[in-house]
């Protein structure tokens, strides 16, 4: 039996004559690392918003862990929405611990959460006085007390540098490793595509798609070529039945296989029309040119 | 309730700016209580009328001492105005941080916040009527011609008037902050409803006059009947009060219903 984390049933978000959510439904299993995918103000924040009980929907209902969602729920879950929310005149460690005592936590962990992401010698500075990144860090760290079910992150490398968007993403695949599910919201495709199992695409309030990101990303039909002699590729490719589509991208071409086809298969073909291959790739389809594909569509 | 006060007070504690806004109105309380009267004293000496009443001499006398402090302390636009602020503060900090969502997706209910910052009213409406109590402990004790146990605890029930008439004001206070929502257009506020109830006062019947929120509120506490006012004039024949009566405290309590549910109210349903 599936164990349903989160169940969503028509949910539904007006703001004045802009709907941001449009019947959404969405169901989340446990252990799923699930990608909320969407251009800005595709309505991402505001599902979240509605989920953690901050945003009041116009229609529809959801379920956490198969129960309705009250305060005893959204304590078994941590949290970002949009920018990390503290008091500035208090410490990082006080604002975790505010954190565990609203959780009805003992807050031993605390220390812990803060040497996670590397906080833990600023434990005593202000709020106030951390730089952007320490900012979001801190709130990463409030999201791991108390070892919640369930993490929900909005943009969490949002204003990062490389590097520190690294050490989150680590932290989140870290995580995820311990089988805590986790809501990502990006509208970053390399961060979706990165870390994700399964993930939704929002445009305009309403879901384009959701599944696996497997199963839009192994899509085996994309090959990339090159020979010792490009002319000669190019003229059998456009010989043959089997390619749909062919794009020169470098030294490479890039073809478009009408049905599955093996590299051992596609190897031996020109290898019998006297064309020696120096590469041939799968290409995984990457995300940003399914997720336009979707908004094209749409 | 007491998880609440707790968290609350991990808000507040640590937080500089309620030690400041405390002491200035501990400032202001001192100067009104005690500094004012010694210089009004001070110049009428000076002036050598040949009639001078000095005000310290009967000022700080059991049991009227509790009267003319509560009475003073809780009149509006005066120190009161204080301690609203801080209310209010209080509750739009929530708003600016946007902590006020940190705190609901953590796991408060929008009830529960509502809650916390009522139970902050009454600590700070407790607190406010001990401060009073220990300045008229302290005030008495040094210039009342007259110490005994009786004087001494005769007229307390003033204090008592004084708590409920302050609850009730920093429910209001807690109101405007939750509708309101900006520090500064809230605390705007605060200064103007008065003048706006003074306004509205002049287009209704004069019956019910009296029940309007600030009329209501600072009827419980009105120009005391003691040596205070008869140092004013003791032939005026104005509103003089010699005892709290029952139906100001039920009036002002039923405003602080009301004030709780619109609290209520508006952030249950209110985006955050």
């Amino acid at each position: 039996m599936k164990d349903i984390v989160l169940s969503i049933q028509g949910l539904t978000k007006r703001y004045g004559s802009i709907t941001a959510v449009n019947h959404l439904d969405l169901e989340i299993e446990r252990g799923a690392v699930f990608g909320i995918l969407g251009p800005n103000g595709s309505g991402k924040t505001t599902t979240l918003g509605v989920l953690l009980d901050v945003t009041r929907p116009d229609a529809g209902t959801f379920s956490w862990f198969g129960k309705p969602p009250e305060k005893a729920q959204r304590k078994r879950i941590g949290a970002i929405l949009e920018v990390p929310l503290f008091y500035p005149y208090l410490s990082g460690k006080q604002n975790l611990q505010m954190v565990a005592k609203i959780k009805d936590l003992p807050g031993d962990d605390v220390d812990q959460a803060l040497k996670d992401v590397d906080l833990y010698d600023r434990r005593d500075s202000r709020f106030r006085t951390y730089s952007l990144g320490m900012k979001q860090r801190l709130a990463v760290a409030s999201t791991l007390i108390g070892q919640p079910e369930v993490l929900i992150l909005d943009e969490p490398t949002n204003g990062l540098d490389p590097r520190g968007i690294a050490e989150i993403r680590n932290i989140i695949l870290d995580v995820a490793s311990r089988g805590v599910t986790i809501l990502l919201a990006s509208h970053i495709l390399d961060e979706v595509q990165k870390t994700c199992t399964h993930m939704a695409v929002l445009e305009k309030g309403k879901k384009l798609f959701s599944g696996p990101v497997d199963e839009v990303l192994n899509d085996a039909r994309w090959v990339e070529l090159a020979a010792d002699n490009m002319a000669n590729l190019q003229l059998a490719l456009k010989q043959v039945d089997f390619v749909e589509n062919i794009q020169e991208e470098g030294e490479k071409y890039i073809i478009k296989l009408k049905s599955s086809i093996t590299q051992a298969e596609l190897n031996s073909f020109f290898f019998n029309k006297g064309i020696v291959l120096t590469h041939l790739a799968l290409r995984k389809k990457s995300l940003e040119k399914y997720f336009l594909e979707l908004l094209d569509k749409s | 309730m007491i998880k609440l006060l707790k968290i609350e007070l991990r808000k507040i504690l640590p937080y500089k700016m309620f030690w400041v806004m405390c002491g200035i109105y501990l400032l202001c309380l001192v100067f009104f209580s005690y500094g004012l009267p010694s210089l009004i004293d001070y110049f009428s000496m000076k002036s050598e009328t040949p009639e001078i009443k000095l005000l310290m001499k009967f000022l700080y006398n059991f049991p009227d001492i509790w009267q003319n402090l509560a009475w003073a302390a809780s009149l509006r636009f005066f120190i009161k105005i204080f301690l609203g602020i801080i209310m209010i503060v209080l509750v739009t900090n929530e708003y600016s941080y946007l902590t006020i969502r940190h705190n609901i997706f953590n796991g408060l209910s929008r009830t529960d916040f509502t809650l916390s910052k009522i139970y902050l009213a009454i600590l700070f409406s407790i607190g406010a009527t001990l401060l009073i109590f220990l300045t008229g402990t302290v005030l008495g004790l040094i210039y009342s011609s007259t110490i005994s146990f009786q004087a001494f605890f005769a007229k307390m029930i003033f204090l008592f008037g004084y708590f409920v008439e302050t609850l009730t004001f920093l429910l209001f206070s807690m109101m405007i902050g939750i509708l309101v929502k900006r520090t500064g257009f809230a605390i705007g506020l605060l200064f103007v409803y008065p003048i706006i109830e003074l306004i509205v006062q002049q287009k209704i019947a004069e019956s019910i006059q009296p029940f309007l929120p600030l009329n209501a509120m600072n009827h419980i506490l009105r120009t005391p009947n003691t040596s205070l006012i008869q140092f004013k004039s003791p032939e005026f024949n104005v509103d003089l009060q010699t005892g709290l009566q029952g139906q100001d405290i039920l009036v002002a309590l039923l405003y602080a219903v009301l004030f709780i549910g619109i609290s209520l109210w508006v952030i249950r349903k209110r985006d955050l």
